[in-house]
């Protein structure tokens, strides 16, 4: 249905005073996604700009500041969302911020999409905010024939309306200018008409909400919510003194309008809405018929997502990046090691030579090494968020999901599963963060709680020690591939028993846009870069901080009081080398540790799997960060060189372990404990330690039984 | 003709003739435009109850199986 613009007084629209302001000016950003939001508030902000996390929730609370506009302005991008129907966590999110009253609300749109776009805007206004209209991607829009009367528009609705082309920077001075205006100028009441009907019903529900739901704003908001029977806004109405009333009349209301037009309440809200945005567009945009903007979309995806190749250039494109992630990060990377070698060496010498100060073992090897051991993998992350943002961007990125979608039904997870997983064979920190996109909150734990199993770039250190220390070259290759494969056979199952039991109910049904194919702009695939890897850097500079100090402790003290190989070489039992002779203590040191004793103390725990106290000690440390494992183990053996992969440590491995150990230890250390920095990640996105525990416990222990099994199986064959 | 959408085939014109999802999916679908009385092209339809593609007013909408099932059109 169509609907005539009327300007009818009632309750809904009552003139209101706003007070002055006499803090910084609150501008929120709202669109649907896919509307260019983001280089609109990339351009408004500039790197002003900081992400966070809303509390509780795994949305994304990015807000910057405007140097542009008259007073200081902060702004705040809301997630993107179709409407604020509350079904996911970005829409109640986005919800709550525009209850909090900010002072101008951008609700930016696509051009060519104003039909579904405007939708939000009806919202918006329902809202009693006070808004700004930001027609963005406006040359698309021209270059399809379309033109708007801007002008005629804002008559109309009452409040700015400004073209604009964000990612090219065109028309952000007039959106500013616009921002400024609305900011001097509130809406007094918006001329919203949605039907006699249905306006007379929220009308009617309005006036009897008690004064403290009825706020200034937003009345006609909070009756819609109560006509269509939204559960928090019910509950919270009911609650106030007088509220019974106003619920009971919505609810009468509700069953009179169904009972008139036979179809579910919000559907015929929702339909309404788009009733009076048919009647605005008639007025203001003028367009030839039959244009299609898509061809060349849809012509792409004609053979980007085609039935039978659709998957095999999937698979070709994603080897790419992962190609290029690893042999371009191969550079920086050894780099960064040597400037954190030399960083290391550096402070040392603040101390003379041959100090055992325990504040420069600290420094040198508890932080500058602890912290520099995951900095290392920046250039790896820092590439791997480039490849994604630029296919992202692309919109390449959409298809796989559709692309991937059926597999990962099969295991009950989600074609939006597949990107973090994926990405978790860098590092499982951003994968985990990658399940934001995941709408459903079932969806999005078990994809996070499966996703340590996707063999991640630090455990690579440890295959490449162990795996030549137990197979002969031919084996070598088809084994590293075997592990992979099963960490992902093992992720499979293990997200399809989730979903059969903890996580249990319906599948949430897949419906996605799929944008339109772009040209990324370099600045926008940079921008989202360098915000996803702050995060990671961040966590680079606290989590992993204060765990390395805690793991250097715990593997430093407390000293042993004298050492046994002085003892034997002031008797002349031993005639070494100085670096041996270090390396011996060093070794002693480990195993008078609070960790040696501990690995000690837990070896019976793991002899059924065949490990000793030296791998569980070295183990400890891996719990950390995976690849200390290496590291750790080299010092247990006492190599001088620290044991860096060295084929000394391969040998005396080969000699003191059956390669059933080393299968066995393998199977451990891929699915058991991941490190303590997915723990906490996993801890941060779930909202609760609850998952967090369960993933540490769970896959420690599938990871010890399945040791177990190989371990007492292989010793019954062999 | 009237059928389901995840009988149509790739290239059909089909419009919506009704929606027998539950409340979210209904509005989520009319959110990307597809509301009863909508036209879409059927771009892409994967084998083995595989999602489909729906390009429908410069939009592309990707769309499971079992949500397809609940939808019925007329396609000529």
């Amino acid at each position: 249905m169509t609907l005539t613009l009327l300007e009818s007084p009632s309750v809904l629209s009552a003139p209101r005073a706003r007070p002055p302001r006499a803090r910084p000016l609150r501008v929120a950003l709202a669109g649907n996604p896919n509307c260019g939001k983001t280089s609109i508030f990339n351009a408004l902000t500039g790197a002003r700009q900081h992400v966070a996390n809303y509390a509780g929730v795994t949305v994304e609370r990015r807000a910057g500041t405007c140097p542009l506009l008259n007073e200081p302005g902060e702004l705040i991008d809301l997630p993107g969302t179709y409407s604020l129907n509350a079904y996911s966590p970005e829409e109640r999110v986005a919800e709550a911020e525009l209850l909090a009253g900010p002072d101008v609300v951008v609700v930016v749109t696509d051009s060519t999409q104003l039909q579904r776009h405007l939708v939000l805007l009806v919202q918006v206004m329902q809202l009693g905010a006070n808004p700004v209209l930001c027609l963005n991607m406006a040359d698309e829009a021209r270059a399809a024939g379309q033109t708007i009367d801007v002008e005629q528009m804002e008559r109309l609705l009452g409040f700015p309306v400004v073209e604009t082309v964000g990612h090219r920077g065109e028309g952000i001075d007039r959106l500013v200018a616009a921002i400024d205006r609305a900011a001097r100028n509130p809406v007094e009441r918006h001329k919203l008409v949605l039907g006699e009907d249905l306006d007379r019903a929220l009308d009617d529900i309005a006036r009897a909400l008690p004064p403290p739901a009825r706020p200034e704003q937003g009345a006609a908001w909070v009756a819609t919510r109560l006509l269509v029977g939204d559960q928090r806004q019910t509950r919270r109405v009911a609650a106030l003194d007088g509220g019974e009333e106003a619920v009971a009349l919505a609810r009468l209301h509700r069953t009179r309008l169904e009972a008139a037009t036979g179809c579910d309440i919000a559907v015929f809200v929702t339909e309404r809405y788009f009733g009076f945005v048919d009647g605005l567009l008639r007025e203001v945009r003028h367009r030839p018929r039959h244009v299609d903007t898509r061809q060349l979309t849809d012509r792409i995806d004609a053979v980007v997502v085609h039935r039978l190749a659709g998957l095999p250039l999937f698979a070709l494109v994603m080897f790419a990046v992962f190609w290029l992630t690893f042999t371009v990060g191969d550079y920086p990377m050894g780099w960064i090691d040597a400037g954190i070698a030399r960083l290391g060496e550096g402070l040392s010498q603040l101390w003379p030579e041959g100090s055992d100060s325990p504040l420069r073992s600290l420094l040198v090897d508890g932080m500058v090494g602890g912290v520099g051991g995951v900095i290392v993998f920046l250039p790896n992350i820092l590439l791997l968020f480039l490849g994604l943002a630029f296919l992202e961007d692309t919109g390449y990125m959409a298809r796989a999901a559709f692309l991937t979608d059926r597999l990962m039904h099969r295991f009950g997870l989600h074609g939006k599963s597949f990107i973090p997983l994926v990405t978790g064979f860098g590092c499982s920190i951003p994968g985990i963060m990658a399940t934001r996109t995941l709408e459903n909150e079932r969806d999005r734990l078990t994809t996070m709680l499966v996703l340590p199993l996707m063999s991640c770039g630090a455990r690579l250190p440890i295959w490449m020690l162990l795996i030549p220390a137990f197979f002969p070259p031919a084996w070598r290759a088809p084994t590293l591939w075997m592990l992979y494969g099963f960490g992902i056979a093992l992720a499979l199952l293990l997200a399809l028993t989730l979903r059969r039991t903890l996580l249990r109910g319906d599948d949430a049904p897949f419906v996605m846009e799929l944008p339109p194919y772009r040209q990324p702009t370099l600045r926008s695939v940079v921008l989202k870069m360098l915000t996803r890897s702050q995060v990671y850097l961040r966590k680079a500079g606290t989590t992993i901080l204060a765990i390395s100090i805690l793991l250097w402790a715990a593997t430093t003290y407390p000293k042993p009081p004298s050492y046994q190989v002085d003892a034997q070489l002031a008797k002349g039992e031993l005639a070494l080398a100085p670096e041996e002779v270090e390396a011996r203590r060093a070794a002693e040191d480990l195993e008078h540790s609070i960790a040696g004793r501990l690995g000690r103390a837990l070896a019976p725990v793991f002899a059924p799997i065949g490990f000793d106290w030296k791998i569980v000690t070295a183990m400890i440390g891996a719990f950390a960060a995976k690849e200390v494992f290496v590291a750790q183990m080299g010092i247990v053996y006492s190599l001088a060189d620290g044991g860096q992969g060295t084929d000394s440590l391969r040998a005396l491995l080969a000699r003191d372990y059956s390669p059933l150990v080393g299968i066995s230890l393998m199977v451990f250390l891929l699915i058991a404990a991941p490190c303590m920095a997915t723990i906490a990640v996993t801890r941060r996105e779930s909202g609760s330690w609850r998952w967090a525990l369960l993933q540490l416990g769970g896959l420690t222990a599938i990871g010890y039984l399945l040791a177990l099994v190989v371990c007492q199986l292989g010793r019954l064959v062999i | 003709m009237t059928v389901r959408l995840v009988e149509c085939s790739r290239g059909d014109q089909v419009r919506i003739l009704r929606i027998d999802a539950g409340r979210g999916a209904t509005l989520r679908l009319m959110n990307m435009g597809l509301g009863v009385g909508a036209t879409a092209a059927v771009v892409q339809c994967s084998p083995l109850h595989g999602p489909l593609l729906l390009s429908h007013g410069g939009t592309e909408v990707a769309l499971g199986y079992h949500l397809a099932e609940k939808i019925l059109v007329e396609k000529d």
